[in-house]
């Protein structure tokens, strides 16, 4: 007797799809207060990102790293340029230099490249928020190219595999126990998370090593690396088949990393949540332990959940950019990798601006997500009574 | 069911909890009880296990329960005999209903008012939709002076006022045969609580309730 | 202050926190102890490997405890200098000639093969001609011709680099084939002598010659690709990753507490820059702007501290204390101290910030993991001081020899294993504190 029942296992077997009706219930109901909400945090956002991609700006161009890059641009271009240039060829090699030296000129004015650092600083930045990275040095994309957007982008499909995949079981295996758990305070999965939760010190890339040690070098039964097996299968189930098999071991290295912090962290949300008098109130009203659990237990928590959410998907972000190097990802992550040990600075700076991006785009979705689950923040947003 | 016949009879109602420090008997060895179509009035200061009575009634025990005993007869059955989930099937809301002391925090914030009010009607099986439980419940808005425009509103947007009638509305929906008050106005300013007890009067007498009443301050036992 | 010292006094009850408590001071201990003994210089110097510093050393060695868990008697290095044995050489002067005979002798009794022979030698007189032939001689009598030719100055012969002398052992590389007798998975145990028979055409000449079997097995902690001791970084780690961690968390923590009280206590638009510079940190990617700044700016650990200490100060942390403070802001007595004339300054240190602490000493513990990890992210991935030794330094040159792939286990594990052990001693320790400060906790 006292707090609310123990249950079966899953309880909220439902639940997860009545949350997500019940979520487009709202949506619909709501819409044109959410689509309000939704263009007043995209201008916000687009303002913060232009300050972010600022600074990005002023941080890359230390020691005028950015000059350079778009310098080196400017004299490649000017070089490929001079060699159809028919009075190039018949000059002597001090004339050459000359007359390139004269050309580089010309377009470092044309394009600003003379101006006082402010104004450099706000063309570069214009630059960056178009997606207009330059060339890099060294690397290059799948299709022979050296614009750095595409070697970046060409890169994002891979991580949003991985990050997905982990991101999905890692919330709802987190979510599920952690509900279980706040039935069961004191009992021995609840002791064994609360001992378990320590290993959060360590980031996914860590556990990655040695489940590469155990697995692949010593047991022999999974790939060392890569997305799927090379030569690549030609047919999609085996290519499906491979590329399940390669995840394995990383997506587990997110797991161990996480999931058992993120269970402890909710289970006491939950906790504290299920003191509310609210929820009292609904036992009182007669309502049943599952519809108490979802309704007045998970449904508040939605927002703080969502919330700690965002920051979780942007330690992913980062964590991904360690995590396919030890598992050799093709992906954003070990695009970077490859950038720094080629000492390809166009790729890096165009690597922030593309994650600030990246970043500000996640944010602005959990926002809106948290909107349609707090009705307090969607009402002071645009002001006034829903309908 | 004699018209006016004991409806709520408890013998010997013990509840204890555990703390850090020590056992705490908030209810101890309370017998009393109440004919149909009445009211009983309980008053003392605030910490004397008021409202821990109205939650062994109902039920509503913590995780931390040192001891719970006793009977409680209601219309002549015991249901401290029910198991948990028969409790909660046919006593909660529609024979025992619930006005707890504080509006602040007891209704749902992420669920509109209507929503709330239509919950317990769907779920103890008295209306097959929402639209019919909104109708059942739209009578008990009117009498406690709720405006009905306000329905589709979050508790949030509410004044305590507010609050605290959707609070009793929602109690009376289901039509229950007793209701318990948890120092109904305490949390208000003493307009709203002369108001409101001069609404629980009208509505005790229209809907023929029966109610034990939790009051700290003696004045309104002399008022009721 | 009375409360917080309470508080600590409730960690011996849990279990978790003691065994925390027990790896930190395992870490001072082995830090102080680092220091002391290998000075920091020291350390630097011998980390950067120069002057051949390590030659005496076998490449990618695994730790001698190694030896205690298998029956077999693991290779150790053996090495044997003329110089320190007079015996070893004998001088024949012919006239115009001197004739040198250096016979360096050694018990194999291992039951592996050694991984390296090479064969150092040092002549007097530069630029003289010496020609010597030299031989090697087995326990079961054979004599095998290692080589002739002439002697530089300073001169290594790597035998175990001869592709003749590999020809002429039937293709087996002579670390193996010196010391084998038919069998290839068994060395052949007992005397073994490497014999130089140096004629030089100058009679003051005179030659030092020091033989080096290298083994397999070497220093508590292994070698690496450089035939650097591990060790050396291994313990040196220890104090660079609680300085780094330590001054990281407390940095961090104290200036994002201070600057949220600034803005919960001053309103307005001090209060509404702050949030807004929060918002533009969020969506700043932290490791990415880390790997710029080193790779355009500095690599020094200062340098990547003070960024890692700007970059936290101004994130998800802010929003936390904010809440905090606002509640606190709300209490009576800071209403009082304003009646009475206080100033802001003196409202935010005396009355604000003490009374937040309890709750920073969690998450203060808590985050010194995450600090020295990003310090091992950041030397993972390349970008770390040249010149530190760090545990992060190591894993980052074990994955670039692709240690897991040629089997070099211990390379990656050690550090690895310090690593996790220094997480999880703060870890454990700061979940525990957790449980004993946070209000909320408490409650249930």
């Amino acid at each position: 007797m006292g707090g609310l029942t123990p249950h079966s296992l899953n309880p909220t077997k439902g639940g997860y799809r009545q949350v997500m009706e019940e979520m487009g219930m709202t949506l619909a109901s709501n819409l044109k207060r959410i689509l309000k909400y939704f263009l007043v945090r995209i201008i916000i956002m687009a303002i913060t990102l232009l300050i972010g991609v600022y600074v990005v700006i002023l941080v890359a161009n230390m020691g005028g790293a950015v000059d350079e890059i778009r310098k080196s641009e400017i004299r490649e271009a000017v070089g490929r340029r001079l060699l159809g240039d028919e009075n190039y060829r018949i000059m002597s090699s001090e004339e050459r230099q000359k007359y390139a030296k004269m050309l580089e000129e010309i377009e470092f004015k044309r394009f600003g490249l003379d101006q006082p650092f402010l104004i450099r600083s706000f063309l570069y930045l214009k630059q960056a928020l178009t997606l207009d990275l330059g060339n890099a040095e060294r690397l290059t994309s799948d299709t022979g190219s050296r614009k750095v957007k595409l070697i970046i982008l060409e890169r994002l499909v891979p991580t949003l595999v991985l990050m997905m995949t982990s991101f999905l079981i890692l919330f709802f295996s987190a979510l599920t126990f952690a509900l279980f758990l706040s039935r069961r305070y004191g009992s021995f999965f609840d002791k064994m998370i609360i001992a378990l939760a320590p290993l959060s010190a360590a980031p996914a890339w860590f556990y990655g090593i040695f489940l590469i040690l155990i697995f692949a070098a010593i047991l022999k039964i999974l790939p060392f690396g890569g997305m799927v097996r090379v030569p690549p299968p030609d047919n999609a189930f085996e290519y499906f088949l491979s590329l399940l098999r390669h995840l394995v071991l990383p997506v587990f290295s997110v797991l161990l990393s996480s999931i058992f912090i993120s269970t402890y962290n909710w289970r006491t949300y939950f906790l504290i949540y299920s003191n509310e008098d609210y929820v009292e109130m609904a036992k009182a009203k007669g309502l049943s332990s599952a519809m108490i659990e979802r309704r007045y237990i998970l449904r508040p928590t939605m927002p703080a959940i969502v919330t700690s959410f965002a920051l979780s998907l942007i330690t992913q972000w980062m964590g991904s950019i360690t995590l396919e190097t030890v598992f050799n990802w093709p992906g954003l992550g070990r695009r970077i990798y490859e950038a720094i040990s080629n000492f390809d600075s166009p790729v890096i700076v165009g690597a922030n601006v593309i994650y600030a991006y990246l970043l500000a785009t996640t944010v602005l979705v959990l926002d809106v997500i948290y909107a349609i689950l707090d009705p307090r923040v969607r009402v002071e947003a645009t002001g006034g009574v829903e309908q | 069911m004699v018209r006016n016949g004991v409806l709520l009879d408890v013998k010997n109602l013990k509840f204890y909890y555990q703390t850090k420090r020590g056992i705490v008997q908030a209810v101890d060895n309370i017998s009393f009880s109440i004919r149909r179509n009445s009211s009983l009035v309980f008053i003392g200061e605030s910490g004397c296990g008021k409202t821990s009575l109205s939650k062994a009634i109902l039920r509503l025990l913590p995780r931390n329960v040192a001891e719970y005993s006793g009977q409680i007869y209601f219309d002549g059955v015991n249901i401290m005999e029910y198991d948990d989930e028969k409790f909660r099937r046919e006593i909660r809301w529609k024979k025992i209903a619930f006005v707890p002391q504080a509006a602040m925090n007891v209704l749902n914030p992420v669920l509109k008012i209507e929503d709330q009010l239509a919950e317990p009607l769907l779920v103890g099986g008295l209306a097959g939709t929402k639209g019919e439980a909104l109708e059942k419940v739209k009578e008990t808005l009117r009498v406690v002076g709720f405006p009905l425009q306000f329905m589709k509103r979050y508790p949030f947007e509410l004044s305590g006022g507010m609050r605290q009638r959707v609070i009793i509305a929602m109690a009376l929906a289901a039509k229950p045969d007793l209701v318990i008050l948890d120092e109904p106005t305490s949390a208000l300013n003493l307009l709203t609580q002369a108001n409101i007890m001069n609404e629980l009067k009208r509505i005790k007498k229209e809907f023929g309730l029966t109610s034990p009443t939790m009051l700290a301050r003696p004045a309104r036992f002399l008022k009721t | 202050m009375s409360s917080i010292l309470r508080g600590l006094k409730e960690v011996k009850n849990y279990p978790s926190a003691m065994v925390g408590l027990a790896i930190i001071a395992f870490l001072v201990v082995l830090s102080i102890y680092t220091v002391i003994t290998i000075p920091y210089s020291e350390a630097v110097k011998l980390w950067r490997g120069a002057d051949q510093i390590w030659i005496e050393n076998p490449r990618f060695a695994r730790p001698v405890f190694f030896d205690w868990f298998t029956p077999k008697k693991l290779a150790r290095t053996i090495i044997v200098d003329s110089r320190n044995n007079p015996n070893a050489k004998i001088v024949n002067q012919y006239g115009e000639d001197v004739e040198i005979i250096i016979t360096l002798e050694f018990d194999f009794l291992y039951d592996e093969f050694p991984t390296e022979i090479t064969l150092f030698m040092n002549k007097q007189i530069p630029g003289s001609d010496m020609y010597a032939t030299f031989y090697w001689e087995t326990p079961d009598g054979r004599r095998i011709n290692l080589r002739r030719g002439s002697i530089k100055t300073r001169d290594s012969y790597e035998i175990s680099q001869d592709t003749a002398l590999r020809r002429r052992l039937g293709g087996k590389d002579a670390h193996i084939g010196l010391f084998s007798a038919g069998d290839d998975k068994k060395p052949l145990k007992g005397k073994y002598r490497l014999v130089i028979e140096a004629v030089s055409f100058d009679p003051e000449d005179d030659l030092d010659a020091r033989l080096i079997v290298y083994g397999t097995i070497h220093g508590i902690a292994g070698t690496d690709h450089l035939r650097r001791d591990l060790k050396i970084a291994l313990f040196w780690g220890a104090p660079i990753a609680l300085i780094f961690g330590l001054l990281a968390a407390v940095g961090t923590t104290a200036l994002t507490m201070l600057i949220a009280a600034i803005g919960v206590w001053y309103r307005g638009v001090v209060d509404g820059l702050i949030q807004r510079i929060t918002e533009v940190r969020m969506i700043l990617p932290t490791l990415v702007i880390l790997i710029m700044v080193g790779m355009f700016y500095s690599r020094s650990i200062w340098v990547i501290l003070g960024t890692v200490v700007v970059l936290g100060v101004f994130g998800s942390g802010i929003k936390v204390y904010r809440a905090m403070f606002l509640q606190v802001r709300e209490m009576p007595y800071i209403e009082a101290a304003q009646a009475y004339g206080a100033r802001g300054g003196r409202i935010v240190f005396k009355y604000m910030l003490p009374r937040i602490i309890p709750m920073l000493i969690p998450a203060f513990v808590t985050e010194v993991p995450a600090f020295v990890f990003l310090e091992a992210t950041l030397a993972f991935l390349g970008i770390s001081d040249p010149v530190v030794p760090t545990w992060g330094k190591i894993l980052y040159d074990a994955q670039s020899k692709g240690a897991l792939y040629m089997g070099h286990y211990y390379w990656v594990v050690i550090p690895s294993v310090l690593l996790i052990i220094t997480g999880l001693g703060f870890s454990m320790l700061g979940f525990a504190l957790d449980r004993i400060f946070n209000p909320r906790l408490r409650r249930m």
